[in-house]
C-alpha cells in the first residue's frame, strides 16, 4: 500500500484535484491493462478463468465469448454496451452475502473496481490480450513539452509518463559526490575510490562522467555485481538443503562462469542459450577451457535436492517442477509451474505447456562431466584413433565376430552391445575416445589386439580420464546385466535421473558401484587379459522407471564396457552366452611395417598426456528422446494425453513453417524460441531486470511475473523501447550505459512526487547485503579483490545448528573477500546477509525485499564481523602515524559516504575521538581502541547503508 | 488488500507518536481469536502412534508374526514382522483418554488435550515430511508457520522477533529453512534462541554500555543531518529501528534468565532432574511461557539431544522412545500446568507433533520405520476441546480410516484458532496469492471447543 500510505495531506488533496480535473477527464476510456484486466483476474478466475476444471457454473470471464456466453438459467454475465443486462453487475454488487461475488465471504469489490468494470461494460467490454502477450511496440520516443530536460530518447519516454500524470520533470539533479556513489554502487557494487572522489569533484564535467562510467563497466568488478543480479535468477547456492545438506559439486565454477559472461559482455540471447542448451552450442572457449558454453546449465540443476526418496519419480518430477519454476520466471516472467496441476489459473498457459517443457527436462540429465582445458586434446585422440585405425589396416586385423546371444536365454532382452563402439553414448573427457579402434596402444606402447563392439577408456591409455552415458532406456525386467571390466573405476546405474546415492546411498545403496582397484600384480598386466564380470542390478521396486548407464574413469583406473541386458532372472547367462569370442586375428601386428603407425599413435598418446588435464563440471546432457504425458492434477502416476515435448504454446511462432524442429530433448529448440528476436517475454523481462536495479523500482514491479496477477507496466513504451535495444542485438553493457547516462538516472528523488502510473526517483534507496558488507570490507582495508575460484567457507556461529554443519567455520571477515565469493549453503546462510535480505535460494528472485528491522541495526551493531572490521580499520589508521585526525577524518568520511566531512562532523568526529582515547584502558593502544570506535560508529550510521 | 500490501514489500513505517508500529498483514482477525500465541512441541524424528495415544491391542495378537496388511514402501526398506507395543496404557482424567506409560506426567493433564488420531503426511523422509509440517510444502525455501503467523497477526513485544524457535540441541532434518520467511519479508524468519550461551544472535552488546552510548551519540548527530538531507521514510524508519535495537539488548537478557522463576516453578518444570535431558527441555518449556508472556506469536520448541537419535527409532524403540519420553514429559505437563495457573493456557495454543509416526511392523527386529499414512498429534488451551480423542487409524495403527486429515488441516485448524481463515492470508508471490495451506485446509471443528 506504500503509493497510498506516502501521500501526505496536501499531496492526496493535489493528487485527486489532478485526476479530476485534468488528468482523468470523466470520458476517457477505461484502462483495461490497469482497471479490469487485474481485478477480473484476482478476483474471478479462480473458479470463472481459463482452467476448465475448476470452472464454476460454466462462466469464463478471461474471454469475451465466455463472458458474453448465454448461460444455462437464460442469463449474460456481461452484455457489451449494457451495464444494467449484465448480469456480473448484478452479482457483484449484491447486498445478500449469499448472491454476492466473490463468494464466501471474501471481501467485495470496492465501489471504484465497480465503477470501472460497468464503465467498461458501458464502453463494449472490449478485452484486450494480456500485455505481455502482445508483440513488442517499435515506437519513437514521444514528443514532450519540457525539452529542456531530456537527454536521450529514454528521457522522452520517462518524461513522458509524468507529463501524463501532471508532474513536472524531476526539478533537480543529485550533487556529483552522489551521483558518483549511486553509479559506482549500481555499476560495481563498491563505493567510489577517494582518487575517483576527488578528480570527478574537481571536473565535474559530462566527458567525466562517462568516462567513470566506461571505467566501471571494464572492471572486473561489474560482473560481480551484475553477475550476483543474475545468480538471484538462477536460485544460486552450493548445497542442496534437506537433511544433510549436501554439497552440490563445483557450484562455484557457474558463479564464475556468469560472473565471467557480464564481464566479457556475452550477448544477452547467446547467454540465456547457453544456460538452456550450453551444451548444445557452437563451442566458446573461455575461462580456460576449450567449450566454457556447457558451464551455463548448471542453471537447470543449482535447486535444493532430497537423498534416498522412497517414490524416486515424485522426487524427478518435483525436482523439473522447480527448474521450470526457474526457467518461467527468470526468463519469461512467467509462472509456469503454476500449470502443473491444472490449466494456469490467470495466465493462457495450458498444462500442456508445462508438460512440454516437463519433456524436455526430463531428456536432460546432470552430469559432473570432464571439461577439456587444453584446446589439442580433442584433436590429439582423433589423430590417435586414426593412427590405431590405419595400423590396424596395415596388420588386416580383422574385428571379431562380435555377438551379444543373450537373446536367446529366455525371459532376457539384450539392451546395448556396445557393437558401435559406443556411438549413441555421450562421453565427457577423451578417455573413451578411441572405444572403436580394433587395436589398443599398451602401457609400454606396443599396440594391441583389442576387443572390439566395447567402450573402452583405456583403448589408448589408462591415464586418460572421462565418462560415458548410455541412452535412456526404460525398465522392463527386474535384474540388470552389465558385463564390464577394470579396476579403479565406477559404473553406475541412474534412475529417473536421480544422482544423490553418490553421496548417501540408502534405498539406492549398489546403483554405483566401484571396479576393484588395481593391486600392483593386475596393474602391471595388460588390460587385455583382465577377466570380464558381470555386475548384476536388482531393479525390482524401479520397473517402469528410466534408467541409463554412466562409466567414469576419474583417474588412476581404467573401465570397460561390453554389453547390458535386462532379465527376469538374478542369475546372469553363463559367460560364453555373452560373446562369441575371437576370430580377431592380425596378419602383422607386431612387424615392421606398423611401426610407423605405433608411432604415430605413441606420439599422439604422449603429446595428450602432456596436456593440462580436464575439470570437473556440472552441466546438462540430452539422454534420450521421449515425450511426457500431462500428469493428471500433477501426479506422475496418472498418465494423461501426450505432449510433444519442447512444443509450448505460448511460444509457437506466428508462421508454423518457421518453426525449428525437436531434436533429442528439444532443449535447443526452446533456446532458440525463448531467445528470438520477435519473441517479447525474454527482452522484457531482461529490460525490465535491468531498470529496477538501477532505479530500485522496476518498470513493472512484480518482475518475475509478467502475469495477469503481475502489475501493469508503468511505460510499456518505455519497457518494449529497451526490450527492443536488446531484441536487436544490444548487450547488457550497452543498455546500462544507456540508462546510467539518462537525466532520469541523475534525478534527485522526491518522496512527494512519487506515482504510481509514472516514472519517479527514489529519494533513497538502501544498499543490498553484498554493497554493504563489501563497503565495510573496502573501507577498512581488509578487501582482497582476488576473483573467482572456490568459495570461501561459510561463518558459523553457535545459532546455526543442524544436521551437515560443516566441521569447521569458515572465517569471520570472509578472508575479505567481496560476499559473491562467500560459500551459499542452504541450511546455513549467512545470517548477515540475511538481515539484510539476500534472498533464500528457494526460487527465482528479481526483486529483493528492503526491509527496515532492528535485526539490521543489531547486526552491525554487535556481530563479530562489525567489530572485527573496525577493528582492522581502526589499527591501520592508527599506525599511520604521519597523519593527523583531521586528514584520517577525512579519509574515512570518503571510505564511509563517498563525501568530505562536513565541519560540525569534522568538529564531532574530533570529540569523540578524544573521549573514547580518554576512556582506553591501555594507554599503548589508545589511538587504535579511538579509531576503532569511530569506523564502528560509522557502520551504522544510516548514510553508509543508504544510496541517494 | 492484504495481497497488495505483500506486493509492494511492506516497510517499517514510522507512526507520527514516534513508534514503530506492529506489523500484521491483517487489520482485525478474520474471527474471534481463541488463542493469541502457539507453542509448537515439535517432536523431532516421529513418536510411534501406537506406543503414546493412540493404543492398538490387536498388534498383539500378531506380534512376531508377520504383518497382515499391505506394506507401502518404506525408508529404509527392511520391513519385519508386526511388533507390538512394549508400553502399557490406561485410561486418565475424567475423559477416559488413554496414554502409554511413556507418559505418566501428561496423562496427568488428559483432560486439557485432544488427540487427533488419524493425521497424514504425504512424505515418508524426514525432510520433505518436515518441510511440509512446518511450511506446507514438501520442499524448501516456503515460509514457516511461525512466519505466516507473525506476518498475519504481527507481535504484541516490539522488543522481540515475533516468531521465536527454542533451540533445544536438535535442529530439525531439513535444517533451518523449516524456520525460514521464505518469500516473506526476512523480519519474519524465525529467531533461533539458545537456553544456554547468547539467547539470540547479535542481540547481546560486545563492548561496555557507556562505550556504546558514546557511539549511539555521535551516530545521532550523524544520522539526524542525513535524515534532513535525504527526507525519506526509509531513514527514519531506519533510526527508529537503531533506538529499537538498544532496547532489545535490554529485553533479550532479561527474558532469558530463569532465577528469578520461583524454586516451586523450576521444580515443576524438572530443573532439579537427574535426567540432563529433562532439565534441558525444562528450560525451553520455562522460557516458552515466558516468551508467549511477552507477547511472542509463535515458539516452536524442538528437542533436547537424547540418546543421539531423536524420536527416529529404526532400532531399539525400547530404549530410544524411552529417553525422548523422559526428557519432554515433566516439562510438558508443566507448561500446561503453568500456563493454566496463569490464567494463559486460554489464550495459548500448545501443538504437540512431529513430522509423521512409524510403522506399527518392526523394522529389523526391534525398530520402526517412518509412517505418513496414520499417526497421532495433539493439542491443547487456546480454544480446543480437551478431553477429545478425534479420528481413527485401521485396528493395526497403520493407516487413518476415520476423519483422516492432512498436515494442511492441521495449519488451518491452527490459524482458525488465531482467529484467522487460512483461505485469506494470502501473500501475492510468483504470480499466486500464496498461502500457509496451498489450496487445502480444512478446520478440524471437532478440536475447536
Amino acid at each position: 500500500m506504500r503509493w497510498f500510505s506516502r501521500f501526505r495531506a496536501p499531496l492526496v488533496l493535489a493528487f485527486f484535484m489532478l485526476e479530476g480535473a485534468v488528468i482523468v477527464p470523466a470520458a476517457a476510456a477505461v484502462d483495461y491493462d490497469r482497471a479490469i484486466r487485474p481485478v477480473l483476474a484476482a478476483r474471478c478466475y479462480s473458479c470463472h478463468g481459463p482452467d476448465g476444471e475448476s470452472r464454476k457454473a460454466g462462466l469464463r470471464l478471461d474471454t469475451f465469448a465466455g463472458a458474453t456466453a448465454t448461460l444455462k438459467d437464460g442469463v449474460r454475465a456481461i452484455v457489451p454496451g449494457d451495464p444494467a443486462a449484465s448480469e456480473i453487475l448484478a452479482r457483484l454488487s449484491a447486498h445478500d452475502p449469499e448472491e454476492r461475488m466473490p463468494p464466501d465471504g471474501r471481501e467485495p469489490l470496492t465501489a471504484t473496481e465497480l465503477a470501472a468494470v460497468r464503465q467498461w461494460i458501458q464502453e463494449g467490454a472490449v478485452y484486450a490480450q494480456p500485455w505481455a502477450f502482445r508483440a513488442m511496440d517499435d515506437g519513437a520516443a514521444p514528443t514532450v513539452r519540457d525539452a529542456s530536460w531530456p537527454r536521450s530518447e529514454i528521457d522522452r519516454f520517462v518524461l513522458a509518463t509524468r507529463e501524463a500524470a501532471g508532474l513536472a520533470a524531476p526539478a533537480q539533479d543529485i550533487d556529483p559526490a552522489a551521483l558518483l556513489r549511486r553509479a559506482s554502487f549500481d555499476l560495481t557494487g563498491l563505493p567510489p575510490t577517494e582518487a575517483d572522489l576527488r578528480a570527478y569533484l574537481s571536473d565535474s564535467s559530462e566527458a567525466n562522467f562517462e568516462a567513470f562510467v566506461d571505467r566501471a563497466l571494464a572492471s572486473p568488478a561489474f560482473g560481480e555485481r551484475w553477475g550476483r543480479h543474475w545468480l538471484d535468477l538462477a536460485r544460486y547456492a552450493e548445497t542442496l538443503a534437506h537433511e544433510f545438506d549436501y554439497e552440490i559439486p563445483d557450484a562455484w565454477r557457474y558463479r564464475d562462469y556468469v560472473i565471467d559472461c557480464f564481464n566479457r559482455d556475452l550477448p544477452p540471447a547467446r547467454f540465456v542459450a547457453e544456460q538452456l542448451a550450453g551444451d548444445l552450442l557452437e563451442p566458446r572457449a573461455a575461462l580456460g577451457l576449450t567449450n566454457a558454453a556447457p558451464l551455463g546449465t548448471a542453471y537447470l540443476f543449482l535447486g535444493p535436492a532430497t537423498h534416498a526418496p522412497v517414490d524416486v519419480r515424485l522426487d524427478e518430477a518435483d525436482r523439473i517442477a522447480g527448474s521450470i519454476d526457474v526457467v518461467g520466471r527468470s526468463l519469461l516472467g512467467m509462472t509456469l509451474a503454476c500449470a502443473r496441476c491444472h490449466d494456469h489459473k490467470f495466465d493462457p498457459i495450458p498444462t500442456r505447456d508445462f508438460y512440454a517443457l516437463a519433456g524436455a527436462l526430463r531428456n536432460t540429465r546432470r552430469v559432473e562431466s570432464f571439461l577439456d582445458t587444453d584446446p589439442r586434446a580433442a584433436s590429439l585422440a582423433a589423430d590417435a584413433t586414426s593412427a590405431l585405425d590405419a595400423a590396424a589396416r596395415v596388420a588386416s586385423v580383422s574385428p571379431e565376430a562380435h555377438s551379444l546371444v543373450a537373446d536367446a536365454t529366455p525371459g532376457s532382452m539384450r539392451l546395448d552391445d556396445a557393437s558401435d563402439g559406443g556411438a549413441a553414448w555421450d562421453q565427457s573427457g577423451q578417455a573413451f575416445a578411441a572405444s572403436r579402434a580394433l587395436l589398443g596402444c599398451s602401457a609400454d606402447g606396443s599396440l594391441r589386439l583389442a576387443e572390439s563392439g566395447t567402450i573402452d577408456s583405456a583403448r589408448l591409455d589408462t591415464q586418460l580420464v572421462g565418462s560415458a552415458r548410455s541412452p535412456a532406456f526404460g525398465i522392463s525386467k527386474r535384474y540388470l546385466h552389465l558385463r564390464v571390466r577394470g579396476a579403479s573405476s565406477w559404473v553406475r546405474v541412474l534412475i529417473d535421473n536421480y544422482w544423490l546415492d553418490s553421496a548417501n546411498a540408502l534405498l539406492f545403496d549398489g546403483m554405483r558401484r566401484r571396479l576393484a582397484d588395481a593391486d600392483a600384480t593386475q596393474a602391471t598386466r595388460d588390460p587385455r587379459e583382465w577377466e570380464w564380470r558381470v555386475e548384476t542390478f536388482d531393479l525390482a521396486r524401479f520397473v517402469g522407471e528410466r534408467a541409463y548407464v554412466e562409466l567414469i574413469d576419474d583417474g588412476g583406473g581404467w573401465v570397460e564396457f561390453d554389453a547390458m541386458l535386462a532379465s527376469d532372472e538374478a542369475q546372469p547367462p553363463k559367460s560364453e552366452l555373452w560373446d562369441i569370442d575371437g576370430t580377431a586375428s592380425a596378419v602383422d601386428l607386431l612387424g615392421p611395417s606398423t611401426n610407423a603407425q605405433r608411432d604415430l599413435v605413441v606420439a599422439a598418446r604422449d603429446a595428450l598426456r602432456a596436456c593440462t588435464p580436464p575439470i570437473r563440471a556440472l552441466v546438462a546432457e540430452d539422454s534420450g528422446q521421449f515425450d511426457e504425458p500431462v500428469h493428471v492434477r500433477g501426479s506422475p502416476r496418472n498418465y494423461g494425453e501426450g505432449v510433444p515435448r519442447a512444443e509450448l504454446s505460448i511460444l509457437a511462432a506466428r508462421n508454423a513453417a518457421a518453426q525449428p524442429g525437436t531434436i533429442g530433448s528439444g532443449r535447443l529448440r526452446l533456446a532458440g524460441e525463448i531467445t528470438d528476436p520477435s519473441r517479447p517475454f525474454l527482452w522484457r523481462t531482461l529490460a525490465n531486470r535491468v531498470w529496477l536495479k538501477l532505479f530500485g523500482r522496476g518498470i513493472v514491479e512484480t518482475p518475475d511475473d509478467f502475469g495477469q496477477l503481475g502489475a501493469a507496466p508503468w511505460s510499456r513504451e518505455l519497457l518494449d523501447h529497451l526490450a527492443m535495444k536488446l531484441a536487436r542485438g544490444g548487450t547488457f553493457k550497452e543498455l546500462i550505459r544507456a540508462i546510467v547516462l539518462t537525466r532520469a538516472y541523475r534525478a534527485l528523488g522526491d518522496e512527494e512526487t512519487l506515482a504510481p502510473t509514472a516514472w519517479g526517483a527514489l529519494p533513497v534507496r538502501r544498499l543490498d547485503a553484498e554493497s554493504i558488507r563489501d563497503a565495510m570490507l573496502l573501507a577498512s582495508g581488509r578487501f582482497d579483490p582476488r576473483a573467482g575460484g572456490p568459495s570461501v567457507a561459510a561463518r558459523l556461529t553457535e545459532h546455526m545448528q543442524g544436521r551437515g554443519r560443516p566441521g569447521q567455520s569458515g572465517p569471520v571477515d570472509g578472508a575479505g573477500r567481496r560476499s559473491v565469493y562467500l560459500a551459499v549453503r542452504r541450511n546455513f546462510l549467512d545470517p548477515f546477509m540475511q538481515a539484510f535480505d539476500q534472498p533464500v535460494p528457494a526460487t527465482t528472485c528479481g526483486k529483493r525485499h528492503t526491509s527496515n528491522v532492528p535485526a539490521q541495526a543489531l547486526a552491525l551493531l554487535n556481530s563479530d564481523l562489525a567489530h572485527e572490521l573496525a577493528a582492522f580499520w581502526g589499527k591501520r589508521l592508527a599506525e599511520q602515524s604521519a597523519l593527523t585526525d583531521d586528514s584520517k577524518i577525512d579519509s574515512m568520511w570518503f571510505a564511509a559516504f563517498a563525501r568530505a566531512p562536513r565541519e560540525d562532523e569534522r568538529a564531532a568526529a574530533v570529540e569523540f575521538l578524544g573521549g573514547e582515547r580518554a576512556a582506553a584502558l591501555d594507554a599503548s593502544a589508545r589511538d587504535a581502541a579511538a579509531y576503532t570506535a569511530l569506523a564502528h560508529a560509522l557502520f551504522s550510521a544510516k548514510e553508509f547503508v543508504f544510496l541517494r | 488488500m492484504v495481497a497488495l500490501a505483500g506486493l509492494f514489500g511492506r516497510e517499517a513505517l514510522a507512526s507520527d507518536a514516534g513508534e514503530i508500529l506492529a506489523e500484521r498483514a491483517l487489520g482485525a482477525t478474520h474471527l474471534p481469536a481463541r488463542a493469541r500465541s502457539v507453542i509448537f512441541l515439535y517432536m523431532d524424528g516421529g513418536p510411534s502412534q501406537v506406543d503414546t495415544f493412540d493404543p492398538k491391542p490387536r498388534l498383539a495378537d500378531y506380534n512376531g508374526k508377520p504383518f497382515p496388511m499391505t506394506m507401502a514402501p518404506t525408508q529404509f526398506n527392511n520391513n519385519g514382522n508386526t511388533l507390538a507395543s512394549p508400553w502399557k496404557f490406561q485410561q486418565f482424567g475424567e475423559s477416559g483418554l488413554w496414554v502409554s506409560d511413556l507418559f505418566p506426567h501428561v496423562a496427568g493433564v488428559a483432560d486439557e488435550l485432544c488427540v487427533i488420531r488419524s493425521m497424514t503426511s504425504e512424505f515418508s523422509e524426514h525432510t520433505n515430511a518436515n518441510y511440509l509440517l512446518h511450511t506446507g510444502s514438501g520442499i524448501p525455501g516456503r515460509p514457516s508457520m511461525g512466519a505466516w503467523c507473525a506476518y498475519g497477526l504481527g507481535d504484541e513485544n516490539n522488543n522481540l522477533p515475533g516468531f521465536v524457535v527454542l533451540e533445544g540441541g536438535l535442529i530439525p532434518p531439513g535444517g533451518l529453512d523449516c524456520f525460514t520467511a521464505g518469500f516473506l519479508p526476512a523480519r519474519y524468519q524465525g529467531s533461533v534462541m539458545r537456553p544456554v550461551g547468547e539467547a539470540i544472535a547479535d542481540a547481546t552488546p560486545r563492548e561496555k554500555l557507556e562505550a556504546q552510548d558514546r557511539k549511539r551519540q555521535l551516530i545521532a548527530r550523524l544520522d539526524s543531518a542525513f535524515l534532513h538531507e535525504a527526507d525519506a521514510e526509509a531513514v527514519e524508519s531506519a533510526i527508529k529501528n537503531h533506538e529499537l535495537a538498544y532496547r532489545m539488548q535490554a529485553a533479550v537478557p532479561e527474558l532469558a534468565s530463569l532465577d528469578h522463576e520461583s524454586k516451586e516453578t523450576q521444580a515443576l518444570y524438572g530443573f532439579d532432574s537427574p535426567d540432563p535431558n529433562t532439565r534441558h527441555y525444562a528450560r525451553e518449556c520455562c522460557l516458552a511461557r515466558r516468551l508467549v508472556e511477552r507477547g511472542v506469536r509463535f515458539v516452536e520448541v524442538t528437542c533436547p539431544r537424547t540418546i543421539g537419535d531423536r524420536w527416529d527409532q529404526h532400532n531399539d524403540l525400547k530404549a530410544g522412545h524411552e529417553a525422548n519420553a523422559h526428557a519432554v514429559d515433566q516439562p510438558i505437563a508443566a507448561l500446561i500446568r503453568d500456563l493454566k495457573r496463569r490464567g494463559l493456557l486460554e489464550s495459548t495454543l500448545i501443538v504437540w507433533s512431529a513430522e509423521f509416526g512409524r510403522t506399527p511392523f518392526a523394522q529389523g527386529s526391534n525398530g520402526r520405520d517412518h509412517n505418513p499414512f496414520g499417526f497421532t498429534v495433539w493439542m491443547a488451551g487456546g480454544g480446543v476441546k480437551g478431553g477429545a480423542v478425534i479420528g481413527a487409524t485401521d485396528e493395526f495403527g497403520y493407516r487413518a480410516v476415520e476423519n483422516p486429515y492432512q498436515v494442511h488441516d492441521l495449519h488451518a485448524t491452527m490459524m482458525h484458532l488465531l482467529g484467522v481463515d487460512h483461505r485469506r492470508l494470502t501473500f501475492r508471490f510468483g504470480g499466486r496469492d500464496m498461502r500457509l495451506t496451498d489450496v487445502h485446509g480444512r478446520v478440524i471443528e471437532g478440536a475447536v471447543g
